[in-house]
Formats: C-alpha cells, structure tokens, sequence
C-alpha cells in the first residue's frame, strides 16, 4: 500500500514536471545546505580565492555556471 | 625660451647700430673717444654674449631635469606591473581557474530531552564547515576537464552531540575528490568521491532557510538520546535511529553521468563501490520570476546502506516571486527483509521570503514531517520547526536561528518528546 502511495506520489511529480516544461528557462539548482553561491566574506564578488587565474572572461562565466 | 634669447639679440644689434650711428654723426670726433666707444660697445656685447651662454646653460640643466623625471615615471609604472604580476600565479595553460573556498557554520545549540537540558557549541552538520578547491581547464573546444577536493572540518558536529557525549570530538572528513570531464552536448562524467546520482533528490529546498531547518532532519540534533519519563531511563535511541529522509546515497566513491539539460530536465546515473547504482531525474526551471527545483531518484544501495534492498527518494521546492514558497519531501526504503515494513518519510515546509533589512533578505519557514517504520515497525516520528535565516549576501553572512520539536510514538518505547532550539552564524569566506 506504502509502496502504491509513493509511486502515485511519483507519477504525479513526473506528469506535472512534464507538462511545466513546455516555457521557462533553465537555470541551475544549488542546494542551500551546500556551498552557497554568491559572495564571499573576504573574497567578495567571486566568492573563492581565485588561484589561477582564467585570461577569457567567458570562460570564467561559464566556470560559474558549472 | 628662445624668444627672450632673440630679443636681447635684436637689442644688442640695435644698440651696435645706433652707436655706430652716433660715431658717424660726430663726424671725425676725437680719435680717443671713439676708442672709448668702441670698448664700450665691445664690453656690452661681452655682457650679453654671456647672458645667453647663462641662458643655455640653464636650458640644458632643465633638460636634463625633465629626462630624468620622465625615466622615473616610467620606472615606478614598471613596477606596479611586476607588482601585480607577482599577486597571480601564472599557468602554463592559457584558461585555467582554479579557486580556493569554504565556509565556517557554528552554532550554540540547546537541547531537552523531558529530564534534562544542556547546551553545546556545535558546528552545523546541515551544512558543515569545509575548505575546498575547484579547478577546471578549458581546453579550446567544447570539452572542459576539472576537479575538486573538499574537506569537511567538524568539531563537536551537531549530529554526533548528546547527553553522553558533549564532546563529540574534531577531525576533517573528505567530502570530495573528483576529476570530471564536460562537454555541452555529450554531458558530463565525473570519477572520485563526490555526490552520487541519488544525493540531495529529497533535499531540494527554495526556502532560503536550509542551514537552520530542512529536510535532513538528524543533522540539527541527531545524536540526542529519548528518555523514558515514566521510567525515569535514559534509552540507547537516538533521534537519527528513528529519522531518515531517505536521500539516495549521499557521496561515494563511484563513477557518475550527468546529461545536459533538456527544458529544464536532466538525468543523472552513477555506480559506486559497493555494488550500488543510482539513477536521478531532475528538473529545474524558472518561469518569470517563479523557480522550481525537483528531483526524484531509486538506488540500489548494495552494501552502502545495511538490510536495504532499495531507496525511493524526491523532493519539489517552488519559489513564487513575492517570496512565498512550499517545498515537499518524500522518501521510502525496502528492507531485504521481505516480511519488515518499508520504512517511509513525508516532510513538508511553508516559506516566505521578504526584505526587513537593507542588509539582505530575511526567511522565515515553518515545516512539519514523519517518518515510520525506520528503526523498527510500528514506529513513527513527529517533527515540527519553525525557522528565520538573515541572509547578508553581500558579506557572505547568514544568522540564523531555529526550534524543532520531535515526538516518537513506539510500541517498544513510551519516551518524552525532545525540543531543540539553535542560533547561529555560517559565513562564506
């Protein structure tokens, strides 16, 4: 029964993420008891103590993004 | 400079001109005093011949002047570069970022358990102090390489706290140590220790107020022991015995794909040693200013988790753009034991995000979940919370503070519920 419960729980998760997934745009999810994104207290906007240091600054937008 | 130079020139032979004018017109004057004239004359062109040798001499020494500031201005922009210069370290490679990070998450924990109350000074295990390093190399095409090694520090972990124990002890933990290859449209493969396909499916949270209150209910107070107030005992339960949200397979060490995403979509897949195997569906999408984040995720848990045949786990967080949010957690385990019960988990929690300060954005939350059959069948555990989380964002800085009850109703145990309450701070640095 327990077992029927969760795959309903399941299926209605999948059919309402299905049917959201037509508009919107994707961003990317960090979960809060993680690092959290943004700044930092010392190391300000870039939020970690860049080491090296990347010459393009796309690539470094794109180092955020991951 | 060299106008002044021509007029005492022109005045000089203006001079020479009329005097010469004037012996003229004294016609045949007397012999000596032209003579004396003359002199005159010879003594004033000396003068003035010597003026202008005065003249350059001063030129060429403000010449020199001004090369001279002109090399040292040059000079000192010379060493504000090599200053700079000397602040990075250089790779050979041409775009490499490789990053130093961490956060520090303290805080002063209160504990009831019916019989007695103690404080303890804790680190957070919802979202532990830790020391990292990310690198990633892109390598001029679509292929990217990285890694990460991250450490875990803890002293006195929240978790491990309890009556018995209100010294947990310190050490570091690995959390992380990975090397991962990317590509936009192959996806990514990442191989170490880090987060399997499972970890976080029921922990996703748009609150704002995860590090004071979430799904992971055991990490706020777990190691605290249930008491028997009719009995006066102290049991050997824990409140982590009783409580579980069920979250796949946390980190391994194992082999992980993620694809790409697909209108917010993306799956992920990973074998870790063990002999267990993951899967993960996720979703993350924003509409306007409305973000929802899901995930939903099996495993097969081989030897990691003991007597467990498989995990069942999801979440689904929606941030709505006034600030209100709602998130649900669900989990289930099956026993290898085909006669136990699975155990299940339910959890939900209500936000609201809003602006009191200008320093950042405050959250409050309010959340509530079950969890049965997990230590032994016939069991079911309550809790209850509410929750604020100050968010400095620009100072890296969260302040937070929190209450959360637990109840167990046991047919093996009749114990007191345990009421917890901490304050404190994590900083990103």
């Amino acid at each position: 029964m327990k077992m029927l419960q969760v795959m309903i729980q399941a299926g209605v998760l999948i059919a309402g993420l299905t049917l959201s997934g037509c508009g919107g745009e994707t961003y990317t999810y960090v979960p809060d008891h993680e690092l959290k994104p943004g700044p930092g207290l010392v190391t300000g906007e870039e939020g970690e103590l860049t080491i090296f240091r990347a010459t393009g600054r796309d690539f470094q937008q794109e180092q955020k993004k991951e | 400079m060299k106008m002044k130079r021509y007029v005492r020139m022109a005045t000089g032979a203006a001079l020479v001109i009329f005097l010469s004018s004037q012996v003229q017109a004294s016609g045949s004057g007397s012999m000596g005093g032209s003579e004396d004239m003359l002199q005159e004359l010879k003594r004033m062109i000396e003068q003035q011949q010597a003026q202008l040798d005065r003249q350059a001499a001063e030129i060429s020494a403000l010449k020199e002047q001004l090369t001279g500031n002109s090399e040292a201005i040059g000079t000192k922009a010379d060493k504000a570069d090599v200053a700079d210069n000397d602040k990075m370290v250089i790779s050979s490679k041409a775009n490499v970022n490789v990053g130093l990070y961490g956060h520090v998450n303290r805080a002063l924990l209160y504990v009831n358990n019916g019989d007695s109350s103690k404080w303890y000074s804790v680190d957070n295990s919802n979202s532990q102090t830790r020391l990292g390093l990310n690198a990633l190399v892109d390598t001029g095409s679509d292929w990217k390489i990285g890694g990460r090694i991250e450490y875990g520090i803890y002293s006195n972990s929240s978790s491990a706290v309890n009556n018995l124990n209100t010294n947990a002890g310190s050490g570091f933990s690995l959390r992380w140590a990975e090397v991962h290859v990317a590509h936009d449209t192959f996806g990514k493969i990442s191989l170490g220790k880090g987060d399997t396909a499972s970890n976080n499916s029921a922990e996703v949270d748009l609150s704002g107020t995860s590090v004071a209150s979430y799904a992971g209910i055991s990490d706020m107070a777990g190691g605290s022991l249930w008491y028997e107030g009719d009995g006066g005992i102290l049991t050997g339960t824990t409140i982590s015995q009783v409580f579980s949200d069920f979250d796949g397979l946390s980190r391994q060490d194992r082999i992980r794909y993620d694809t790409p995403s697909f209108g917010g979509f993306s799956l992920a897949g990973s074998a870790s040693s063990g002999d267990a195997f993951d899967g993960a569906l996720l979703y993350n999408r924003k509409f306007g200013e409305t973000k929802v984040a899901a995930a939903l995720a099996a495993a097969n848990p081989g030897d990691i988790v003991a007597n467990a045949d498989s995990i069942l786990s999801g979440s689904i967080s929606v941030l709505f753009p006034m600030g209100f949010n709602a998130t649900f957690s669900s989990g289930y385990l099956d026993f290898e034991d085909g006669n136990r019960d699975n155990a299940t988990n339910w959890w939900t929690k209500l936000g609201y995000q809003t602006r009191l300060l200008e320093s950042g954005i405050t959250s409050f939350s309010i959340d509530y979940g079950e969890t049965a059959d997990r230590r032994q069948e016939d069991e079911t555990a309550k809790t209850w919370a509410v929750a604020a989380v100050h968010n400095m964002m620009d100072w890296g800085t969260e302040f937070y503070l929190a209450y959360r009850g637990h109840s167990l109703d046991s047919s093996s145990l009749d114990v007191d519920d345990i009421h917890t309450f901490w304050s404190g701070a994590r900083v990103k640095f």
